[in-house]
C-alpha cells in the first residue's frame, strides 16, 4: 500500500479551480516530483498535502488513515513535515537552536517536569541534544551550531530548511522548491543531500522549477498544469511526453 | 538536580534584601514596594510581547481583576490573605483563558485591539457592578496579609513579601523559558508557520503563555491592593497596561533582567525628576522616547552588548537575541 494516497484532490479559490480532482500516490522511500509551470496548482497541492489549506474536495490518506482535515501541526505530529517555499527559520535563533526547535515533539516531559525540573526534563534535554547533534553531523553543519540562522549563507539557509524538517523525524519530507535561487554548486549539493535522505528510508515529495534537479533525481514524476494532472511517469517518459513538452515549450510550428 | 538559584545571583539577592535598610525614607520605601509589583506587572506582559511576540493592551484587566479578586474574598468572606492572593491568580487566569481563546484567533492589530476592548469592558464593570466593587468610590479597607499573628503593613515587611513573589515568579518564568515549551514560544514569535510545521500548536502555546501572563497580573494587582488597602476601577484602565509595556520597552523585550530594569527605570525616574518641577513628566517623556529610538532592543541589550564589545575588542560584533 502506498504511504500516502492522494484522491481527487480539489481546492477553489473563489471561482479559481487551483486544483482539480488531482489523484497520485506516493510510495515508501522513493523520490517524487511534483512539477508544472507558474500557476499550475504545485504549491496549492503541497499545502493541501501538509494542511496549510483545507481541501473543497477530495481526500488524503497517510498510511492507511485519513487526514484531510487535520491541523499542519497535527499532520507534522504524524510524520509529514514540510519546508518552505521561501526561506523560512528562525533567523535570529542559532542554527543548534533552529534544529532544537525541530526536534520539539521529541520532547516527552510535561511542562510540570520543567517548572519542577525533575529527572524526567534532564534526560530528554540530554536525549534532544544528541539528536541536534546528530542532524548537524548530516548535513555537515557542525562547525556553524552557534552561528545565528540570519548569518548562513543563502544555501545553508536553505539547508538548514532542511536540517529542521529532518529534526522533526517526518516519515515523509515534502520540499517546497529547495533549489530556488541556488547556484549550480549549491543545487548539486541539495542533490547529494536529498539522496542521503533516502537512505534514511524517509519519502520525499519535491515541488521544484530546477529540471537538472528534477530529472536527476527524482524516480518518479507527476506534470500538473492548470490545476489538472497531465502526466506521471519516469524522468525518461516525462521527458518525451508530447504533452508536457508542449506545457513548457509551446507548440511545435 | 540544579540547585533553586544559582551562586552568581546570591549577590543581587543579598542586594536587594539589604536596599529598604539603606534606603533615606518612607517614601522611597514606598516605591521600592511599587517597583516590586510593577515588575511582576511588566514581567507578566513580556511574557506575551516578548515571547509570543504578541501585543496585549489588556493586561491592566488582568492587574485590577486580581485586586478586586483578592480584595473583595479578603474582606467579604474573611478569608486571609494567603488564600485569597490564590483566589486572584485563579480568576485572573480563568478570565485569561476565556480572553486569550477568543482574542488569540486574531493576529497583530486585531488583536491589540480585542485585548484593549475587553479591558474596557472590565472596566465598565468595575465601574458599575457596585454592589460588588463599590464603584468608582473605590473599595476601601483591604485586609492586610498576616503571619504568625503578625499584620504585613509597613513598607519593609511588605518589601519583602513582594521580593519573595517576584524571585518566585522569576524562577518559574525562567524555567518556562529554558524549557522545550519556552523554545515553542520563541518558535512562535519568530516564525509562527514553521513552528506550526514541525508540529508545534501554535494556539494551545499561545493560550497557555496568555493565562500564564493573566495569572501573574493577578498576582501583581493582589499585591498591589493588599498594600494600598484601597483599589478603585482605574486599576483597570489603560494608564497600567501601557506603564507595563513602556517598562518591557524601554529594558528590553524577551529578557527578565532587561524588563526589572525597566520597571525600575519607569518607577525611580519620575521620582528623581521631581526637582524639575512641572516639566517633570515632559522630560521623562523624552527619556523614554530617546531610550526607544537609540535602544530599539532594550536598555538591557544594549548595555550588554557595549560589555560584550569592550571585552573582545576584535569588534566581533555578537548579537544578543536569545533569551536571556
Amino acid at each position: 500500500m502506498a504511504l500516502l494516497q492522494v484522491e481527487n484532490l480539489t481546492k477553489e479559490f473563489g471561482g479559481l479551480k487551483a486544483l482539480n480532482s488531482v489523484c497520485f500516490d506516493v510510495s515508501e522511500g522513493e523520490i517524487l516530483g511534483v512539477i508544472g509551470p507558474n500557476g499550475a496548482g504545485k504549491t496549492t497541492c503541497f499545502n493541501l498535502l501538509t494542511g496549510y489549506y483545507l481541501p473543497t474536495a477530495g481526500k488524503v490518506v497517510f498510511k492507511g488513515e485519513e487526514v484531510t482535515n487535520l491541523p499542519d501541526y497535527k499532520r507534522a505530529l504524524y510524520g509529514i513535515v514540510r519546508t518552505f517555499q521561501h526561506t523560512n527559520l528562525f533567523p535570529k535563533l542559532t542554527v543548534f537552536d533552529n534544529i532544537l526547535i525541530g526536534c520539539q515533539r521529541q520532547h516527552k516531559s510535561t511542562l510540570a517536569d520543567a517548572l519542577l525540573r525533575r529527572k524526567k526534563f534532564y534526560s530528554d534535554e540530554e536525549l534532544l541534544k544528541a539528536e541536534v547533534k546528530r542532524v548537524l553531523a548530516f548535513i555537515g553543519m557542525q562547525e556553524m551550531a552557534d552561528m545565528n540562522a540570519e548569518n548562513l549563507s543563502y544555501g545553508d539557509q536553505r539547508k538548514l530548511e532542511i536540517a529542521i524538517a529532518l529534526a522533526a523525524n517526518p516519515e515523509i519530507l515534502l520540499l517546497d522548491e529547495p533549489a530556488a535561487g541556488m547556484n549550480p554548486s549549491e543545487s548539486a549539493g541539495l542533490l547529494k543531500l536529498i539522496k542521503e535522505i533516502q537512505k534514511l528510508g524517509i519519502t520525499t515529495v519535491l515541488v521544484e522549477h530546477d529540471m537538472k534537479l528534477v530529472m536527476n533525481i527524482c524516480e518518479r514524476i507527476i506534470v500538473l498544469n492548470y490545476g489538472v494532472k497531465i502526466a506521471e511517469g519516469t524522468p525518461y517518459e516525462i521527458r518525451n511526453n508530447p504533452q508536457v513538452v508542449e506545457v513548457y515549450l509551446g507548440k511545435r510550428k | 538536580m540544579k540547585r533553586l538559584i544559582d551562586k552568581k545571583y546570591l549577590v543581587l539577592i543579598i542586594v536587594f534584601i539589604v536596599l529598604p535598610f539603606l534606603v533615606p525614607s518612607s517614601y522611597v520605601r514606598n516605591l521600592l514596594v511599587l517597583a516590586g509589583i510593577f515588575a511582576l506587572l511588566a514581567l507578566s506582559t513580556d511574557l506575551v510581547l516578548g515571547y509570543i511576540g504578541q501585543l496585549t493592551l489588556g493586561q491592566s484587566a488582568f492587574f485590577g481583576v486580581g485586586a478586586y479578586a483578592s480584595a473583595i474574598i479578603a474582606k467579604e468572606l474573611g478569608i486571609p490573605f494567603w488564600i485569597s492572593i490564590i483566589g486572584a491568580i485563579v480568576i485572573a487566569g480563568v478570565l485569561g483563558y476565556f480572553i486569550g481563546f477568543i482574542s488569540l484567533r486574531l493576529r497583530g492589530g486585531y488583536f491589540a485591539i480585542t485585548t484593549l476592548a475587553f479591558a474596557q469592558i472590565m472596566k465598565l464593570i468595575a465601574n458599575n457592578w457596585i454592589e460588588l466593587t463599590r464603584g468608582p468610590m473605590g473599595y476601601t479597607k483591604i485586609p492586610s496579609p498576616s503571619i504568625f499573628g503578625l499584620e504585613i503593613k509597613s513598607e519593609i515587611p511588605y518589601y519583602f513579601l513582594t521580593f519573595i513573589f517576584v524571585v518566585l515568579i522569576i524562577i518559574i518564568i525562567k524555567r518556562l523559558i529554558d524549557s522545550p515549551t519556552g523554545r515553542a514560544y520563541l518558535a512562535i514569535r519568530e516564525q509562527e508557520d514553521l513552528a506550526r510545521a514541525v508540529g508545534i500548536d501554535v494556539f494551545r502555546h499561545k493560550v497557555q503563555a496568555f493565562v500564564i501572563s493573566a495569572m501573574i497580573a493577578g498576582l501583581a494587582g493582589g499585591l498591589y491592593a493588599h498594600y494600598f488597602r484601597f483599589i478603585s476601577p482605574d486599576l483597570l484602565g489603560i494608564q497600567y497596561t501601557s506603564m507595563a509595556l513602556m517598562m518591557v520597552f524601554v529594558g528590553g523585550r524577551g529578557s527578565i533582567p532587561g524588563v526589572l530594569i525597566g520597571a525600575g527605570i519607569y518607577t525611580v525616574l519620575p521620582e528623581t525628576l521631581r526637582m524639575a518641577g512641572t516639566l517633570r513628566m515632559s522630560i521623562f517623556g523624552v527619556i523614554l522616547l530617546l531610550c526607544i529610538m537609540f535602544m530599539p532592543g532594550g536598555i538591557y541589550r544594549s548595555i550588554a552588548g557595549w560589555i560584550k564589545r569592550k571585552s573582545k575588542k576584535n569588534g566581533n560584533i555578537v548579537q544578543q537575541t536569545t533569551v536571556s
